[in-house]
């Protein structure tokens, strides 16, 4: 019970700056062919809690920093009550910061990001229902793409790989323009659709254009926004998609804690401007952002301003309150939504049959009211807009585009369909 | 299908259309319930109760005695079971906290009625010293019925250790003239401090290490 982590750079931020309006929880779930067992996804999920420690956390209260500690109580799976992405009570998940939810064919696992980032949070996910389905006396032979809970946990997947790859060089500038954000009428409760197509045909279309699948669908998101907020309107400030970048693939890194960066990409569009002009430049831009070279720099700023001595020793009222106002300025005024993928996730072979599809809902916040999220698996290529705000116009713009564009199937539900 | 996208639902997701007459038996969510909104709710009603009461009495304080401010003598209290209802009773917040509200609520009560009264600064010379000495004790009993959750209450134990000093920095600020129940809550809450110090193990030294962290 005496164990205890430091947060890790990025989870500072989240915690410093959530709030009702700000969950900082993200949701990645799949969904299986057929309803879920909730007594045997407990004892999954029980199984699976042994072997990383790193998520059996609570929150603890520092003086100038909060940190995780051992929580040894008992995570219970829930059936799903709350609209996806709720800010995370820790009285309802015994201290907690994350759930796991069941509902119908949905496993979910919700977790506030501060304890870690996408690719941590699917490495549970692809646990737990390996472990779900073992207990439904599945024939699965794990292929090493499933943590394996006999093994000892690593020290590896406890690194804080922020500062492991901080190095000497210089820091980049954080001083980035205003990007044009969207408004709406705002909601209390997330309302998400997801669009359902095969990743093939996907694929074929953003091979059609020379760029990979996000230069595609952010080029495409871009001409939505256009369409729908700017094009009768004088003043046409940039559109930027902010899109987080997995970090272990640049710096080789085993953590489950947070290991991420995020790259602005975005462009002015103008009434002359083609969705071929806005990809050729997006996809020029991620190529740029995203090189290793540039990310170092970004992580050394993020670094520095943590280790800055004279932020160290400023009690956690105040730091918090210089965070949120500089999430506030830099952060989110910098972007007009945020586009996550997750990628195409590879599961054991006998796992398939299971599961129809996955979903990676990505928390709105007040300033980025619709944000994006990208998963796949099994040829199913499943988007998912959660937004705060009643306006879906972006959204169905987006999606008619797409099978405007490209002649892409897509299948739509949400959880306000009726 | 006017969206260009095909659905299940009885409603398009993306322009709210009916596409269907039939109900939809498409069941990927549930229909959402809020407890929080009860509780809202309830807060608020004691909320209205709390600005009814203060105002009528207010107004028949002006009223009928404009030179007498007896007002202060329910606004006071209501305030504080306003104050105790939503905090105390209602939320969800840790034990400590609502003993560190308590204190601090209270203490402004009794100053505000003491200061409507007149006379004796009773509040600041006795009330709250013996308020801080009470909720230290009481900080310092769960710790010790329940040790199992001593890490819990470090930092509300800590704040009512800075607490304790409290009255005695009002009797430096001439608030307060008499000093031995000041003086009485410092050597307490010192009293406590060096409790904490020596009887602590590895782990207490393990928590401090990581509450003061940098």
């Amino acid at each position: 019970m005496d164990q205890w982590y430091k947060i890790d750079n990025a989870g500072k931020i989240f915690h410093a700056v959530s709030n009702p309006a700000n969950s900082s929880v993200f949701r990645i779930a799949m969904m299986m062919k057929s309803p879920v067992e909730a007594d045997k996804l407990q004892s999954a999920l029980d199984d699976v809690m042994k072997r990383l420690p790193m998520f059996a956390v609570k929150l603890g209260k520092g003086i100038f920093w909060d940190f995780l500690v051992e929580n040894d109580k008992k995570l219970f799976v829930q059936k799903e009550h709350r609209f996806p992405c709720a800010p995370i009570d820790p009285i309802e998940t015994n201290g907690f910061l994350f759930r796991v939810i069941y509902y119908e064919k949905r496993i979910a696992v919700e977790f506030f990001h501060s304890v870690t980032d996408g690719t941590g949070a699917l490495e549970f996910l692809k646990a737990l229902v390996y472990h779900y389905l073992l207990e439904q006396q599945a024939q699965i032979e794990n292929d090493g793409s499933i943590l394996d809970i006999e093994d000892q946990p690593s020290t590896y997947e406890l690194d804080d790989s922020y500062f492991n790859y901080k190095s000497n060089h210089a820091v980049k500038n954080a001083r980035e323009g205003h990007a044009f954000q969207i408004k709406g009428t705002p909601t209390e409760e997330t309302t998400v659709v997801h669009g359902v197509m095969k990743s093939n045909d996907i694929r074929t279309a953003a091979r059609a254009y020379g760029v990979s699948i996000t230069a595609y669908i952010t080029s495409v998101l871009i001409v939505a926004i256009y369409y729908e907020k700017l094009l009768y309107r004088s003043r046409k400030e940039e559109i930027k998609i902010a899109i987080p970048v997995n970090l272990r693939k640049m710096f080789p890194s085993k953590s489950l804690r947070n290991f991420f960066a995020v790259v602005n990409v975005g462009i002015h569009v103008e009434e002359h401007t083609t969705l071929e002009d806005i990809m050729a430049d997006i996809s020029k831009q991620l190529q740029t952002k995203a090189e290793k070279e540039a990310l170092q720099l970004g992580l050394n700023h993020h670094v520095k301003l943590q280790t800055m001595l004279a932020a160290r020793f400023v009690p956690n009222f105040f730091k918090y309150y210089a965070l949120r106002y500089g999430y506030k300025s830099y952060g989110e005024r910098t972007k007009t939504m945020t586009l996550t993928n997750l990628g195409d996730v590879h599961l054991p072979e006998e796992m398939m049959p299971h599961i129809a599809h996955m979903e990676m809902v990505m928390y709105p916040t007040k300033k980025s009211p619709i944000n994006g999220g990208i998963c796949s698996i099994n040829d199913q290529f499943v988007l998912s807009f959660a937004r705060t705000i009643e306006e879906a116009a972006i959204i169905r713009s987006f999606f008619q585009e797409l099978t405007k564009t490209a002649g892409i199937d897509i299948e739509v539900y949400a959880n306000d369909g009726g | 299908m006017n969206c260009s996208v095909w659905t299940a639902h009885q409603h398009c997701p993306l322009c709210k259309r009916q596409l269907t007459e039939e109900k939809a038996s498409l069941n990927t969510y549930p229909n959402y319930h809020s407890d929080a909104k009860r509780r809202n709710l309830k807060q608020r009603v004691f909320l209205f109760i709390a600005i009814l009461i203060m105002s009528t009495s207010l107004l028949i304080n002006l009223l009928t005695t404009p030179n007498q401010l007896w007002t202060f003598y329910i606004v006071g209290p209501v305030l504080y079971a306003l104050l105790s209802i939503n905090h105390t009773i209602l939320s969800k917040a840790h034990i400590g906290s609502k003993i560190i509200f308590q204190v601090l609520a209270l203490s402004a009560m009794l100053v505000v009625i003491n200061v409507t009264a007149g006379g004796e600064r009773w509040s600041v010379h006795y009330v709250i010293p013996f308020l801080v000495i009470v909720a230290t004790l009481m900080v310092t009993i769960i710790i010790l019925r329940k040790p199992m959750k001593w890490k819990e209450y470090l930092g509300y134990m800590m704040t009512m250790i800075i607490l304790g000093f409290m009255p005695v920095l009002l009797f430096v600020s001439t608030l307060s003239y008499v000093l031995w129940p000041g003086a009485i809550t410092a050597l307490y809450a010192l009293l406590t401090f060096t409790g904490m110090i020596l009887f602590a193990n590895k782990t207490m030294k393990n928590e401090i290490v990581r509450r003061f962290h940098f």
